[in-house]
């Protein structure tokens, strides 16, 4: 395991020293335009652009991978798939939550260092809020792995894409067909809602330690379900 | 030992080494007692396959050429001296009996296949 | 004597080509050539051996284990060249080796420069400045570096001189001096296993043909060539692919006692090489 690992920084460690250099280059470029320009944070657009570089961190080692087709090199050698599928699970969830880090602390040394600093900091640089950006950050990443390791980075890459973007835009679509079910079925849709609310204000009400412990929670079962398919698929691939 | 293969030959690859090799035991170039190299060395000396090397050596055990000995190898076999004279005139009966066949066909009678033979006797020391 | 390779009635559909009941076995200690035109199925089969494609049906046994319950005990002991070996193009010879070596138990260093000196590879030149041939040596040299048992090649020789290949060949029966090594090697250049070749599997449109002991090949086939005249119904039913030109017939048989007796002494008889199997096999029409 540890020399699948190795060799992925050890392959890929140009793109390390890119994401190293551009991800606090790009972060700052951003806060600077976005203050002195437009007088302030415009939050939507500096989350997206960091979870842009996040994911895209995420994806480094295996698009180092992708050109020389390795795929069929690394399934040769004395290791089992799963394993292969282990190691590039923890280089990718490491690299995403590295550039994260390195952004977040550019917002810190923004604010400190340089006394750009603006509201919205508050929100993004709380415990609370970077920890549900890490969140969704992981939440986004434990999705797309699976399709990357059932047909391959770029492919895999593109069909995730479509499917969150489908899902997104058949948002409401589905609002709009649980609205008509629940016109017909209202009953069981009503008890249904209230044990939702009421299960989401016990975890809004719960003392921080206790939700964070929820979150890491959430986060271990997310990625271990996200494994296990990664895992499954790839044994069923052809190389 | 000499072993030379030729390509061009009908005779299979197997037959050419046994022959070869029996033929130097005959002559008495091959000693009793004297190893033989290994399957393997003799198949990467000649480049041709282990199987037939093997099975060359085969051939050479069944005639009683060659014993094997068991994670040692090869050597030639002791040779029965009657046995030898034997499989000497063997060899030369077969060469005759080609002769004689070939004389047949070209319609060269006995008498001048007797005179053929005493001056090549007499010529080649 | 056990078999370090085991097929039986091996299976892959792939729509529009399929590998049909492949079976075939390799004793320990010897070499098979895998033989075939580009697109019979030798790559399938090999990668369905190392387990890279999945397979629809039959048995594959390495070593004697099934291949892929023990998959990981297996591959330890197998270096596998392919047909187009693909390594990192930014990295050099000596950083490639050094991501792969720490895999095998067995890796030795020693051999590994010792090939690298005499393919004289440079190890700190970017792999993306190799040419083709110095890439298939690199990967030769790193898949006999590891003490391997079994030696899977795919097309190893296909970008090589003729020169390296002759000394591809001495190398690989220096290593069958070792009888616990054995080697697959498949190729469609059969002029390159035509010697050292123990056994012979020759698969022809996803279907083994044969699987046997070359020397029994050799002297089985044969190329008969003769007159015209001599083509008949009955006559054209010995032979499996023919070339007429205008001069006379040239075609292909695997039984050459019973062509002498039906066509007697007015053809000539001629050695097949496995070229001239392999291409006579692969006629369509075999009654041109």
């Amino acid at each position: 395991m540890l020399n699948l690992i190795k060799k992925d920084f050890f392959a890929g460690y140009l793109f390390l020293f890119g994401i190293i250099i551009l991800a606090p280059f790009i972060t700052w470029m951003e806060i600077w335009a976005m203050i002195d320009d437009f007088g302030g944070l415009i939050l939507g657009i500096f989350t997206l652009i960091t979870m842009i570089l996040c994911i895209a961190s995420a994806f480094i080692f295996m698009a180092v991978d992708s050109s020389p087709n390795t795929d069929m090199i690394y399934a040769s050698l004395p290791v089992k798939r799963s394993t292969i599928v282990a190691a590039r699970y923890i280089t990718s969830y490491m690299m995403m939550l590295i550039c994260f880090l390195i952004i977040i602390l550019t917002c810190f040394s923004s604010v400190y260092l340089f006394n750009k600093s603006d509201q919205a900091f508050n929100i993004l640089l709380s415990l609370r809020g970077i920890a549900s950006m890490s969140l969704f950050l992981i939440f986004i990443l434990s999705f797309i792995l699976p399709f990357v390791f059932t047909f391959g980075a770029g492919k895999g890459f593109t069909v995730a894409l479509i499917v969150q973007i489908i899902l997104v835009i058949s948002l409401p679509l589905i609002k709009f067909i649980f609205n008509l079910v629940s016109g017909i079925i209202e009953f069981d849709i009503a008890l249904f809602s209230r044990f939702l609310k009421s299960t989401l204000r016990w975890i809004i009400a719960l003392p921080a330690y206790q939700a964070y412990i929820l979150i890491i929670f959430i986060i271990i079962i997310v990625i271990t379900i996200s494994l296990k398919l990664s895992i499954r698929f790839y044994y069923r691939r052809d190389l | 030992m000499k072993i030379i293969i030729s390509n061009a030959s009908q005779d299979p690859i197997y037959e050419q080494v046994s022959k070869q090799i029996k033929a130097q035991i005959i002559s008495g170039e091959l000693n009793e007692g004297d190893p033989l190299p290994s399957i393997r060395k003799l198949a990467k000396e000649l480049q041709i396959s282990v199987i037939t090397t093997k099975r060359a050596y085969e051939e050479l055990e069944k005639e009683g050429f060659i014993d094997t000995v068991g994670g040692k190898g090869c050597f030639v076999a002791m040779q029965n001296k009657e046995l030898l004279k034997e499989k000497k005139m063997k060899t030369i009966e077969e060469h005759l009996s080609d002769v004689v066949s070939d004389a047949k066909k070209l319609g060269v009678n006995f008498k001048e296949l007797k005179e053929m033979l005493s001056i090549l006797f007499n010529e080649e020391g | 004597m056990h078999n370090v390779l085991e097929i039986k009635n091996l299976r892959k559909d792939y729509g529009d080509f399929c590998l049909d009941d492949i079976s075939f076995s390799l004793p320990e200690g010897f070499i098979m050539g895998l033989i075939g035109p580009n697109g019979a199925g030798k790559t399938t089969t090999i990668k369905l051996i190392m387990n890279l494609i999945m397979k629809n049906g039959g048995s594959i046994k390495i070593f004697g284990k099934e291949h892929i319950a023990h998959e990981v005990e297996i591959k330890s002991r197998i270096g596998f060249v392919y047909d187009n070996p693909n390594y990192y193009e930014h990295l050099n010879l000596r950083q490639v080796k050094n991501i792969i070596a720490p895999f095998y138990k067995d890796w030795d260093e020693a051999i590994f420069r010792e090939l690298v000196d005499k393919f004289q590879l440079p190890l700190k030149k970017i792999l993306k400045k190799f040419s083709r041939g110095m890439v298939m040596k690199s990967a030769i040299a790193i898949a006999l570096s590891h003490h391997a048992d079994l030696i899977i090649m795919d097309e190893p020789t296909s970008g090589l001189d003729p020169i390296f290949r002759r000394e591809l060949l001495d190398l690989l029966y220096e290593l069958l001096q070792n009888e616990k090594k054995s080697i697959l090697f498949s190729t469609h250049i059969t002029s390159d296993i035509e010697r050292i070749a123990d056994y012979i599997t020759f698969i022809l449109g996803g279907k083994i043909i044969f699987s046997t002991r070359k020397d029994e090949v050799l002297e089985n086939y044969a190329i008969i060539k003769g007159g015209k005249e001599l083509l008949n119904e009955e006559t054209k039913r010995f032979f499996r692919g023919m070339r007429i030109s205008e001069y006379g017939f040239e075609a292909l048989t695997d039984n050459v006692d019973n062509i002498k007796k039906a066509l007697g002494s007015d053809i000539v008889i001629d050695k097949a090489t496995l070229e001239d199997i392999m291409y006579f096999s692969n006629m369509k029409d075999h009654h041109a």
